[in-house]
């Protein structure tokens, strides 16, 4: 049993700060920072650290798969502060999929630019009618000549606003059954049929949208893999999705700073981070967030001897839920008055203590989005522990 | 990087099952079989036949040449069956002796090994924690080379077959560690009216014994490694505890049926059920770390170590009050074996420092 990533990689670990250092410094980046990083970026394909499962012809660096080095690399860049692949579903969810399903063509069209940033994706999987039970979804693709006519609504769409284009989850399919009927779609977004509109979260943000799809045109070829597999294909997707929510990079930051507020609030005539129930409140919300890592390197252990993760993934996301509850808490009683503050009404550095606001009701929605607990709940129940599944009316085929 | 059992540690632990399953300790508890002394005695020969009184030790001496994570494995095992000799409590007496102990006491060892000679650590102070300064033993000096132990050692494990018991008392100078002779005059014992009923826990009464030079070895630090050691044992006694808890509510909910079907198969019992499998893991995999932390020496190894102590006992605790409610009313019964794993996972608690102490030792090496 051992932890060590190995002298091989501590030599890899130091040449990576060694670039680091090199290319990556915030304090120029006054005058055009958009473009210094994707400069950076540029460098870092260059020299194999970002996008290091895409071909070289489309952009990316081509390395040979491993696991620690890229583990090491999300370490570094994370210390450094400096940015990696482009983030959102570019990045986590279109590449893969088109890697492993695309069409050459599809690959050379949409990855060069993806892996740039230049094209921004939506996911268009959940319905007002199809959260949970996504694969109800009723969105409709029909065949006409050499387009996909397709009509219906998504809904908590992450960005659609700021997004070229969707892959959707489409019911191309009518006769069959419900998981057999999906469609994986590709829908770009900038056409007068698509509407989009923002949804207010509680927050008062609007992180995510509708999308109204009224006669929508697409290409016949902008389907990804073979009519009526779009399920399966999303499922490669979903699985990528579940294991970056629940990833332990941000958490110890997330710690330092609780401690930090801690040390500046009072709580019954002395700084808060004296108050016994406070601190031990902290330590179990440490306590939680290394068992998550711990349980996050286990799982990178069976993959690295190639065995099947089992429920550790799951864990993992049941474990982020947990955390974000808990430093909510924390927060909550923390900031006493400034729980009564709007969050939004002050912008920037001119917001107080009222900014934990965003991750306590935040927090709320982690237990929905990205597979809701009680549905996470149901497979570690039903898949890992062999317990019956859920009497259903319908059949699952 | 493989954070996960080796394929010694796979075999170590099916080969402690088996040997486990043919002691059948829970049977020989439901017979009140133990609370005989001599049967004790004898399975503790038991235990020292299959190396675990002396995993720590080195084959030098007759030990099994275990490092911590090895022992951890055996630990889980024992847990997970209510074993009722200390594992823990002997092996964290072996060490010390081992590391610090006089020629003379080193020469223990191998007996200790076969089973022979028995020697249990004291896992609790009457005052609740572990710091030095609130040591109940005193120590005071009598003539020449001579002093005398005065206080009381609460819930010493099998107090009453051992023939030595290591404890630490508070002295002129600071803590000492003492390896005393259980045949020494002024030592009284009362088997204490424990809760744990898959233990035999016992307090110690030390009423002005004699000891000599030759019965001291250790100090703090002797003492800060063998709490270490300790929490990583008792942690992972609490993970077995806690994965049997799991295993015994899946069966039970999958046979009982309610309501015209399997009860496991409503929504609110296979949810309690996922949540004890995410404690399981999660204490099983702090626990994993610390085993590793301490035998690595890394440098956050007292932290590691009193993390996995507190997570793992309280998430045992929680997984126990769960699987009772699952069970409903026969996991309320004596009869039910249930009750031994929830007292258990209970005493783990308290046991080697309250919870609350680990959580304060760790808001200190963070710096908080």
């Amino acid at each position: 049993m051992d932890l060590s990533y190995g002298s091989n990689m501590e030599v890899f670990r130091a040449e990576v700060r060694h670039f680091l250092t090199k290319r990556w410094s915030p304090t120029r980046i006054a005058e055009d920072t958009a473009s210094y990083v994707r400069a950076f970026r540029a460098d870092a394909t260059k020299a194999g650290y970002l996008y290091r499962g895409v071909p070289k012809v489309y952009g990316g660096s081509e390395q040979a798969p491993d696991m620690l080095k890229a583990q090491v690399i999300r370490e570094e860049f994370s210390r450094a502060r400096a940015p990696s692949e482009v983030p959102g579903n570019g990045t986590t969810m279109v590449i893969p999929t088109l890697l492993q399903h695309g069409t050459d063509w599809q690959k050379q069209f949409f990855l060069p630019p993806t892996v740039l940033g230049d094209f921004l994706w939506a996911q268009g999987y959940s319905e007002p009618n199809a959260g949970s039970d996504l694969a109800s979804l009723r969105t409709k693709g029909e065949l006409v000549g050499d387009h996909w006519v397709i009509n219906g609504q998504k809904i908590w769409t992450s960005h659609a606003q700021n997004s070229h284009y969707m892959f959707a989850l489409v019911r191309t399919e009518p006769e069959r059954p419900k998981h057999s009927g999906i469609s994986y779609l590709l829908i770009d977004l900038r056409q007068p049929s698509v509407a989009i509109r923002p949804l207010r979260q509680m927050t008062g943000r609007s992180e995510f949208c509708e999308v109204f799809l009224d006669d929508v045109h697409t290409p016949a070829d902008w389907i990804v893999g073979e009519r009526g597999q779009g399920w399966s294909i999303s499922r490669t997707t979903l699985k990528h999705e579940r294991s970056t929510i629940g990833g332990s990079e941000r958490n110890d930051e997330t710690f330092l700073k609780l401690v930090s507020l801690a040390r500046r609030r009072s709580r019954f005539g002395q700084p808060a981070i004296h108050d016994r129930e406070i601190r031990q409140k902290l330590v179990d919300l440490e306590s939680w967030i290394l068992a998550q890592k711990a349980s996050s390197y286990r799982r990178m252990s069976l993959a690295l001897d190639e065995r099947d993760e089992g429920l550790v993934g799951l864990v993992n996301k049941q474990l982020t839920t947990e955390i974000a509850q808990r430093v909510a808490a924390i927060a909550q009683e923390l900031i006493g008055d400034s729980a009564l503050i709007d969050p939004m009404a002050a912008k920037g550095a001119k917001r107080g203590d009222e900014k934990w606001l965003d991750q306590i009701m935040g927090s709320l929605a982690v237990a929905i989005a990205g597979g809701a607990s009680n549905i996470q709940r149901n497979i570690i129940g039903e898949r890992g522990l062999g317990l019956p599944r859920d009497l259903t009316l319908e059949r699952d085929e | 990087m493989h954070f996960d059992y080796s394929e010694e540690h796979e075999l170590l632990r099916d080969a402690t099952r088996g040997a486990i399953q043919r002691i059948n300790p829970l049977g020989l508890l439901h017979k009140g079989a133990l609370a005989n002394p001599a049967e004790r005695r004898q399975l503790w020969r038991a235990m020292a036949q299959q190396g675990w009184t002396a995993m720590l030790l080195g084959e030098d001496v007759g030990g099994a040449g275990g490092s911590i994570v090895d022992a951890m494995v055996v630990a889980e095992e024992l847990g997970a069956t209510a074993f009722p000799l200390s594992f823990l409590s002997c092996n964290v007496a072996a060490l010390t002796i081992a590391a610090f102990g006089s020629q003379r006491q080193q020469s223990l060892l191998p007996q200790l090994a076969e089973g022979t000679s028995i020697a249990v650590r004291g896992l609790s102070e009457t005052s609740g924690g572990w710091e030095p300064a609130r040591l109940q033993l005193t120590l005071s000096r009598a003539a020449a080379g001579s002093w005398t132990l005065k206080g009381m050692a609460r819930l010493v494990p099998d107090a009453d077959i051992a023939d030595f018991v290591l404890i630490a008392a508070q002295g002129e100078h600071g803590p000492r560690q003492i390896l005393v002779p259980m045949m020494a005059s002024g030592i009284s014992l009362r088997r204490a009216d424990a809760m744990d009923q898959s233990r035999f826990l016992f307090d110690v009464a030390f009423d002005s014994v004699g000891l000599s030079e030759s019965d001291f070895l250790g100090d703090t630090s002797a003492i800060a490694t063998e709490l270490d050691v300790a929490s990583v044992l008792l942690a992972a006694d609490s993970v077995g505890i806690a994965r049997q808890l799991l295993e015994m509510t899946v069966q039970y909910t999958k046979e009982r049926v309610a309501f015209g079907r399997s009860i496991a198969s409503f929504q609110a019992i296979k949810h309690r059920a996922a949540d004890m499998l995410v404690q399981v893991e999660a204490s099983r995999v702090a626990t994993w770390k610390a085993a590793i932390a301490l035998r690595d020496r890394l440098p956050d190894a007292v932290a590691a170590a009193s993390i996995a102590k507190f997570f793992a006992t309280s998430a045992a605790a929680e997984v126990a009050g769960q699987a009772l409610q699952l069970h409903g009313g026969i996991g309320f019964t004596w009869e039910h074996d249930l009750h031994y794993f929830l007292k258990r996972a209970k005493t783990n608690e308290v046991l080697n420092g309250p919870n609350a102490w680990h959580r304060e030792r760790l808001a200190r090496w963070l710096d908080i």
